[in-house]
């Protein structure tokens, strides 16, 4: 299930990233002691 | 009307960061997301796996230095997004080539932590050719620099490709 307490209703979309193109996507995720998360992957520019 | 995208795409290594909440995390490089280019003129810059490293981000990918020639490389942003001092000798990325003389391709698909030092499984092209990737492993100290107590340099090859 989702959880609702994450970004809304369990999604958490951000804004493009380089602006210009589309095509930004995350290939790699790592949760941090503190609740925090990194999502790491490419841009498009 | 629909568009289509032609030539090769340009890509840059992004991270972004969010908070327990799902907002992005304010205090993290640009508003919540980094954005870091390869080598000048690269395109092809990727992540492909993260690893908690000394209570930061370590991120492992590969740039692309020329015509579709990829080296691996690491980066290290810290909770601000600054280069943390006690990894990758402060720089905050560090990159390599791979372990074949001549090799024009290296690109990484997993990485591990064990001992102080990051084992990553991935290819390195023998030659020019990207489709003549071998099976290679790299092992790495917390500088990105090649560990010469795994076989002769820090890496190694399979003998076989196509």
């Amino acid at each position: 299930m989702p959880d609702p307490g994450f970004g809304v209703g369990g999604l958490a979309i951000t804004a493009d990233s380089a602006a210009t193109r589309a095509g930004d996507f995350g290939l790699a995720l790592v949760r941090h002691a503190d609740g925090s998360l990194l999502l790491a992957g490419v841009a498009a520019r | 009307m629909s568009s289509v995208y032609c030539g090769p795409p340009n890509w840059a290594v992004t991270a972004w960061r969010f908070l327990p909440g799902g907002g992005l995390d304010g205090g993290f490089a640009s508003s919540g997301t980094l954005l870091a280019d390869g080598v000048s003129g690269g395109r092809i810059d990727l992540v492909v796996d993260v690893l908690g490293v000394a209570c930061h981000d370590l991120l492992v990918g590969s740039v692309e230095t020329g015509a579709r020639d990829l080296n691996g490389d690491l980066w290290a942003p810290d909770a601000a997004g600054s280069a943390p001092a006690d990894l990758l000798g402060g720089a905050g990325t560090a990159g390599y080539d791979g372990a074949i003389a001549g090799g024009g391709h290296d690109l990484f698909a997993a990485a591990v932590l064990s001992g102080g030092r990051v084992w990553i499984a991935g290819g390195a092209a023998a030659d020019t050719s990207p489709i003549h990737y071998r099976v290679t492993v790299w092992k790495l100290d917390l500088d990105g620099d090649k560990d010469p107590s795994f076989k002769a340099d820090g890496v190694w090859s399979s003998s076989r490709h196509a």
